[in-house]
């Protein structure tokens, strides 16, 4: 039976789309993977690869002719068959999904963290028992109608310990060994994610991690200030994502990335800050865009947003993209210090710790009461060197202390 | 008017009523005109005589089941006005709490066992009430008040054939203004008039002057006695007038002009005022009449006004003897 | 003493027993006094209750309906019988209108305490003005309650709770039912079962089944095979009343199997089934691991002749087909 290829959607927002370029023709054999297409929307240009395979029936949509979001672009079948191309209900169909970035611009840097997943067929019922059990359904083999993922299914993969891990590169004698008595658990497709990107960030970036201790009495005073009488608090989160984006905005040789080729550096205009979220199972990183340009107020309310949706699952695959600086905050854990690992491809991550009771004398030579937070900045010694990153620490140092220079 | 003597009292309070029906009626118009009013009403102004006289003939422990245009039927039979008002409002404090509206009012404690918004439905129910008071022999008659219009329902044919066939105690009461919405009844019947048809069920039929007050209520009292005493049901049609449209607002210009000045002079209150006075009832009396009917009037308009609307939660309840959960929502 | 008796006679023996201890019942309808009902029913009540409590009818449907409708306004309590619930078509307005609404509508000043008794189905050969299964028609009318029972046993305490319930209850008895014997309890036992309590009339594991009247019986049949041949496990749940519905037992059956399968003679579309559907996949779609799935007759005309009559309404086979088919087994 011939197969569509839609138009596919990148990014929440985007409604249609055109081929800019067709890279196959009508009685081309392609196969899964091959990129057949330049698809080119309001914002960038994507290659279209196809996820079936077999000979091209039809080109359906013209060079240059805007298709809508699902619409169809071209048919795949076998040579002479009688093809259909209504639309089909999108669970139905065998959609094209845009190539992993392969030269990354500004605005397509690759999605930190969790990627949107294929859709799976399975029934609500054995989801919801493989997600109590932290099982990854995504490989299971269906036993039900049409390939259904059933119960049944889900049922037997706990029992026999869940299904093969999806490769996660384990060096010899690095891997655990269960003994009796121990569970093992099958790894979240999240978690695998997050294996695979903290691995690869750890192996690739020569890090270094430098830390600066921040007096944030004022700063504290100031936001229990702000915050009387208000419903929406601001954090001391969203005084550290403002802070930083303003420090960021004085130091733009931070806001960097290598390119693919590993020969050049993309100077990012835009100030897109990822925050690092705790969701249930592991961690995601949405982003908040333009943060030089957004009052506290404005931003305390989108990360806000931002935190709850992805604790809820709520979240566009664009919201995860496109971050150009990482912060992560474990002050409210009462961590004092740690060495946050670089989300790729952003040169540095900020990891915010707790605000600690030092006892300091004045210039009197009395003692009193200061609340001091460290941060720790971790960094990508190919893109900045010591000098550079401390010049960003001390200015972001220099805001906090003055905490109406963030506001203002 | 009748050659019979009555008492003084009885004929004031036949005035009294078909006043009050009067005056509601108007009040209703006036607050359906303002907007006041949900829905649609339909006016018994110029058929008070009928209802009023009817009614008269019955005593407290029967039945009547009413039409859509049943205001004055209710109130003839002792409605109260403001409970009844308040109903048009859509009020809590009306007679159905809201929930029924102008063609739905019913007291039950009264034997008004409903108006009905299906042309010819209550036929069939007065007759089943009447099968009620047969099987436990307890001498209450039911009467019911239908239009010329209903009588072409099948209802009317399959009622009255099983209320003669066993001789129940009803008496089938129409009220023929001549018109089914803007039908005139003349054009879709082939009957002079609707009592001819009690022939075919062989009880007694009669057609009087439904807009002689005294006519009616003699010729109900006649067939309320033979339903008393087990001889089973009477047919009887009042010839009688609708001054409004079809519903309040309807200009009803598919009536030809003729048929206004028919009504007009046939009117009941005015002759029947007269006729009050000729009999020897005092001016002042008649006056004072007026003065509390139209205090009674301006009380129901305040109650049902000041009235409050029912709680949405309402909406949910009396559904079923047991209002609950499953019933409702499953 | 346990007796088997067939579904006809323990009916009437319900409404026999309801009308010696209340003389407010009275049973209305066409040929049930003298001839004692198509089904011999109400055989012998006339001698035993008069003319004014066991009333043969003229052909006057809406006219009897409408009629039993003023006695319950008045306090009697009604049983109408129609010789088939086919004939509704020719009374609804009595049940629609006035009997359903008038609680309401008279903000509960008025109860209407009937009860409408009307065989139902196909099977018989009756043809298309003869056959229906209307109860979905019944159930989409708020202020009815609608009672469908399958079994001797149950169709004796429901029909005694729907005569002393004060509500106009609906009860459709399948034709094919009235000759199936069942057993019950010794005659002098009495019992009544409240409306709004489903029956579970197999346990399972695999997939609920949720139907009533006949179709219980070939539910029940088709448990048998597939448990046999196939090693399913059926719940059968025997809803017995319609309105109110027991959700507490169908939501705990299918929290139990994570299947379900609505099973009914009626057409299919619009049909209880659809209405099961809805609400399960509103409430409950964590819990199924596969779509609701309706077995029911076909959107047609119930036809005359017995292979045409048998190829369009449910039968035990079509069920085994439909669980294989959604479980894929």
């Amino acid at each position: 039976m011939s197969k569509q290829i839609l138009m596919p959607q990148y990014g929440l927002t985007m409604e249609e789309g055109a081929v800019e370029k067709w890279l196959v023709k009508e009685g081309d054999v392609i196969k899964e993977g091959d990129v057949i297409a330049e698809i080119v929307t309001d914002k960038l240009t994507n290659d279209l690869v196809s996820e079936v395979s077999g000979t091209v029936l039809k080109l359906v949509a013209a060079e240059g002719e805007d298709i809508l979001v699902k619409g169809v672009l071209a048919i795949v079948g076998e040579p002479g068959e009688a093809i259909d191309d209504a639309p089909v209900p999108q669970a139905e169909a065998a959609p094209a999904v845009p190539a992993p970035a392969a030269a990354p611009v500004s605005q397509a840097a690759p999605a930190p963290v969790m990627a949107p997943g294929g859709r799976v067929k399975i029934s609500p019922f054995a989801r919801k028992v493989a997600e109590k059990n932290n099982l990854d359904y995504s490989a299971l083999t269906g036993t039900g109608p049409s390939g259904r993922i059933v119960v049944k299914d889900v049922e037997q993969a706990l029992a026999s310990g869940g299904v093969a891990a999806a490769p996660v590169a384990i060096p010899a004698g690095a891997a655990g060994v269960a003994v009796a008595g121990d569970e093992v658990v099958k790894m979240s497709k999240m978690r695998k994610i997050v294996a695979e990107r903290m691995s690869a960030s750890a192996r690739e970036i020569p890090a270094v991690t430098q830390d600066i201790k921040v007096d944030v009495t004022k700063l504290m005073t100031l936001r229990a200030q702000i915050n009387e009488g208000r419903e929406v608090r601001i954090s001391v989160n969203d005084f550290v994502l403002k802070a930083v984006a303003k420090a960021i905005r004085q130091h733009m040789d931070v806001n960097v990335s290598m390119d693919a080729s590993g020969a050049s550096i993309i100077r990012h205009q835009h100030i897109n800050i990822g925050m690092a979220v705790s969701v249930p199972g592991g961690l995601m990183v949405p982003v908040i865009r333009d943060a030089d340009k957004k009052s506290l107020e404005t931003l305390a309310h989108e990360a806000k947003d931002l935190a709850v949706r992805a604790r809820d699952s709520k979240l566009d695959p664009a919201e995860l993209q496109g971050s150009t600086f990482s912060v992560s905050n474990l002050g409210m854990y009462g961590i004092t210090s740690f060495t946050p690992i670089i989300n790729q491809p952003n040169a540095a991550i900020l990891g915010v710790c707790t605000a600690e009771d030092v006892v300091a004398l004045d210039k009197e030579g009395k003692l009193y009461n200061k609340k001091v937070m460290t941060l720790s900045l971790t960094f990508d010694h190919r893109l900045l060197d010591g000098a550079e990153a401390a010049d960003f620490e001390k200015t972001l140092k220099t805001l906090l202390e003055e905490p109406l220079q963030v506001i203002l | 008017m009748a050659k019979k003597k009555y008492e003084k009292s009885f004929l004031v309070e036949l005035y009294r009523r078909m006043l009050r029906i009067r005056k509601f009626e108007e009040q209703a118009k006036e607050c359906f005109t303002k907007g006041m009013l949900a829905g649609n009403i339909h006016l018994a102004i110029g058929q008070e005589a009928a209802e009023v006289g009817a009614c008269a003939a019955l005593t407290d422990r029967d039945y009547i089941t009413g039409t859509h245009r049943g205001h004055g039927q209710c109130i003839a039979k002792g409605a109260k006005t403001d409970k009844m008002m308040a109903e048009l409002f859509g009020k809590k404090t009306g007679y159905c709490q809201g929930k029924g509206g102008s063609m739905h009012i019913v007291d039950a404690s009264l034997g008004i066992l409903g108006a009905n918004g299906i042309v010819g439905a209550g036929i069939p129910i007065a007759t089943g009430a009447a099968y009620a008071s047969k099987t436990w022999g307890d001498d209450a008659v039911t009467l019911c008040f239908f239009g010329d219009a209903a009588a072409n329902q099948g209802t009317f044919h399959e009622a009255i054939n099983m209320g003669a066939a066993w001789d129940l105690p009803v008496i089938y009461l129409c009220e023929n203004n001549k018109y089914g919405v803007s039908t005139d009844i003349s054009r879709v019947t082939n009957n002079e008039h609707i009592s001819e048809r009690a022939a075919a069920y062989n009880i007694p039929g009669v057609t009087v002057d439904g807009n002689d007050v005294l006519a009616v209520y003699e010729a109900v009292k006649t067939a309320v006695e033979r339903a008393r005493r087990g001889e089973g049901p009477s047919l009887v049609e009042c010839i009688t007038y609708r001054h409004e449209g079809h519903y309040c607002g309807d200009q009803a210009g598919y009536r030809p002009g003729e048929y206004m000045e028919e009504a007009l002079a046939h009117e009941a209150l005015p002759t029947f005022r007269k006729y009050l006075l000729e009999q020897g009832v005092k001016e002042e009396e008649i006056v004072k009449v007026e003065e509390e009917i139209t205090q009674e009037i301006a009380h129901a308009y305040k109650f049902a006004d000041e009235s409050e609307y029912p709680d949405p939660s309402e909406a949910f309840t009396d559904v079923y003897s047991m209002d609950n959960e499953r019933s409702v929502l499953r | 003493m346990s007796r088997r008796i067939s579904f006809s006679a323990a009916t009437r023996e319900g409404v026999l027993e309801e009308m010696r201890r209340d003389s407010n019942v009275m049973v209305i309808g066409e040929d049930i006094a003298v001839m004692g009902g198509t089904f011999a029913l109400t055989r012998g009540f006339l001698e035993e209750f008069g003319p004014m409590r066991v009333r043969d009818t003229p052909i006057s449907e809406s006219g009897f309906m409408g009629m039993a409708v003023g006695m319950a306004m008045r306090g009697m309590r009604p049983i109408v019988e129609l010789m088939y619930n086919d004939f509704i078509a020719v009374s609804l307005d009595p049940l629609m209108n006035q009997a359903a609404k008038l609680r309401y509508m008279t903000g509960g000043q008025i109860t209407i305490p009937m009860v409408l008794r009307a065989p139902m189905g196909a099977g018989r050969r009756n043809a298309g003005q003869h056959s229906q299964c209307l109860e979905a028609l019944f159930m989409h009318i708020p202020g009815l309650k609608l009672v469908c029972p399958s079994t001797a046993y149950d169709a004796k305490g429901l029909i005694k709770t729907a005569i002393r319930d004060n509500d106009p209850v609906v009860v459709l008895e399948h034709k094919l039912l009235y000759a199936k014997k069942f057993e019950m309890p010794p005659e002098d036992e009495e019992y009544t079962i409240p409306l709004g309590k489903a029956d579970i009339k197999r346990e399972g594991k695999d997939i609920t089944i949720l139907t009533w009247s006949r179709q219980v019986l070939f539910a029940l049949e088709a448990a048998e095979t597939l448990q046999n041949d196939f090693g399913i496990s059926c719940e059968v749940v025997d809803l017995r009343s319609l309105v109110p519905l027991d959700w507490e037992t169908v939501n705990a059956s299918i929290k139990k199997t994570h299947n379900v399968l609505t099973l009914e003679e009626g057409v299919m579309r619009a049909g209880v089934g659809a209405d099961l559907s809805a609400q399960i996949t509103e409430t409950l779609f964590d819990e199924l691991d596969s779509p609701v799935n309706r077995v029911a007759g076909a959107n047609v005309v119930s036809p005359f002749s017995p292979p045409l009559e048998d190829a369009v309404f449910p039968q035990p086979q079509d069920v085994v087909a439909a669980v294989r088919r959604q479980l894929n087994v």
